[in-house]
């Protein structure tokens, strides 16, 4: 099973066992993550499971659609790298994939 | 006879087993008029967690968290379309439409069809957007509050609540605000249970005259308000047809109007019962965005419908192609296995509400509401005192699709 590790912005660590096919947001939420809220459930409607992918994989991480790219202007902390996980989709060529979780996913 | 007819079935369907039915009548139930939360509690306890009601045209009933969230992750098995037009001649209830073929967008469409349609709509009313608001809700709810403070004494629901958040919504969408009154007793119309068809169809045409004209304004001259938006939206490669324009109105117009009111109304009732909470929130403001997403728990207010697309078996029980379900979010809040005592108010929970529902159709609006409850609670326990229900004249209530507040006199020192 692939593995994703998440770090919180506190520098966290949080390594994490993926299944292929679900998201990097339900692979957060299934192993309690702190620091993603998924509101919408994985819709791509809330902003609320965003992180940054790790520079070195965003080559690796297929690009977000404009739907996304719509609701990411809408989240908080926004960097070049910002994603909402629940678009990624685990594949064994993420395994070892590097998420750093935004200070919070509201404006606090 | 179709689900949602307003009708009482004669005949039990085949299919349905005598012990999953319950007779509970969304509308006229008499425990649900008296304290609607108080009969979500007692569905919990005494009906099966999935039952059949022969009220209404005859449906399912879901309560419990899990079955809701599973039936709202599914949406190719339970369906938004709700009716084909060749079953029935115009929607009925939530998804209730002026004309045959004509869609509440987006949510009386399903994913992948969802998905294009309700973008447009998730950016204009994220966090971040509407954060630029709280201005103008803060304002809005002090002159509210001053038209009653000396008075001592107020109609919460026709005095506030309803004037709150209409008025606050149909500036953000783009409607002309001086016909408050007369959009907010059509909205009221539109969603009861026990209008029948003919006036039902009535006012759906007149809402569609008054929507048709805001939204020809804006095809002259763009504002900053959510109409504009919506009329340069990127749908699928091109922009909203004229119809398309319609659907999205008349869901903003319902959704706007009748949900805040009820929320606000079921959350201020609770405070006017529970004095050492009014004092607690008083002392310590920095509490109420708990104590709002606590009273957003004990309060639900929609109740929205789903249609099973094949037949499936759902937690153990068999449904059948073209069953309609109706999804008692205000019930699945009381459901113990997610939230233990589950009629206490509890600050600090984690588990998430159902208020708003789950799945691709989740409140587009939760933001906004979150928002105006926030500040409108800030604002009412800073300057108006302890306040309680009026001995005389107890709050009414109704049911049907929404849980709703009909009369709420408050008396205050």
């Amino acid at each position: 099973m692939p593995k994703i590790k998440f770090i919180e912005a506190d520098g966290k660590e949080h390594e994490v066992e993926a299944q292929e096919g679900q998201s990097v947001m339900q692979a957060a939420m299934d192993n309690l993550v702190p620091g993603i809220v998924a509101e919408c459930g994985g819709f791509a409607s809330c902003a609320t499971c965003h992180g940054y992918v790790d520079e070195a994989w965003l080559p690796k991480v297929p690009p977000p659609d404009a739907a996304e790219e719509g609701m990411i202007a809408c989240a908080y902390h926004v960097r070049p790298t910002s994603r909402l996980t629940c678009q990624i989709t685990v594949t064994p060529a993420l395994d070892g994939l590097v998420v750093r979780l935004p200070l919070s996913q509201t404006s606090e | 006879m179709h689900a949602f007819s307003g009708q009482k079935l004669e005949q039990i369907p085949a299919h349905v087993p005598p012990e999953l039915v319950y007779d509970y009548d969304s509308s006229r139930d008499p425990r649900m008029l008296e304290d609607p939360h108080a009969r979500m509690r007692s569905l919990l306890l005494e009906a099966p967690p999935i039952f059949f009601s022969p009220h209404n045209g005859g449906h399912w009933f879901v309560t419990r968290k899990q079955a809701i969230v599973d039936i709202t992750m599914n949406p190719e098995v339970y369906s938004n379309s709700l009716f084909h037009a060749a079953e029935s001649p115009a929607g009925e209830g939530e998804h209730a439409a002026p004309q045959p073929g004509f869609l509440m967008l987006p949510i009386s469409t399903d994913p992948p069809q969802h998905t294009a349609y309700r973008a447009p709509l998730n950016q204009p009313l994220a966090a971040k957007s509407v954060a630029a608001l709280e201005t103008a809700i803060r304002t809005m709810t002090n002159e509210l509050i001053d038209n009653v403070l000396d008075a001592g004494r107020c109609n919460f629901l026709s005095d506030i609540a309803e004037p709150l958040p209409v008025t606050l919504f149909m500036q953000l969408a783009g409607m002309p605000t001086n016909r408050l009154a007369e959009f907010r007793a059509l909205a009221t119309q539109a969603t009861s249970a026990t209008v029948d068809h003919a006036t039902r169809e009535q006012i759906f045409k007149r809402i569609a005259g008054i929507l048709t004209e805001s939204i020809k304004l804006r095809q002259e001259k763009r504002e900053d308000d959510l109409i504009s938006r919506l009329l340069d939206a990127n749908i699928h490669g091109r922009k909203p047809t004229f119809q398309e324009m319609l659907g999205y109105s008349i869901t903003l117009f319902l959704g706007g109007l009748d949900t805040v009111v009820n929320a606000l109304s079921f959350g201020v009732r609770h405070l006017a019962r529970d004095q050492a909470l009014q004092a607690k929130l008083r002392a310590d403001p920095s509490l109420l965005p708990g104590a709002v997403e606590e009273l957003l728990r004990l309060y639900g207010v929609a109740c929205p419908p789903r249609r099973v697309t094949r037949d499936v078996v759902l937690h153990g029980v068999q449904l059948k192609q073209g069953d309609a379900l109706l999804l008692l979010l205000p019930a699945a809040n009381y459901d113990d296995a997610a939230f233990p005592n589950p009629e206490q108010f509890t600050l600090g929970r984690t588990e998430q509400h159902m208020t708003f529902n789950a799945g691709p159709h989740r409140c587009v609006g939760l933001n906004l509401a979150r928002l105006e409850m926030k500040v409108f609670y800030q604002e009412w326990l800073k300057r108006i005192p302890p306040f309680r229900l009026d001995p005389q004249a107890p709050p009414r209530f109704t049911g049907g699709f929404n849980l709703a507040v009909t009369s709420l006199p408050l008396v205050w020192a």
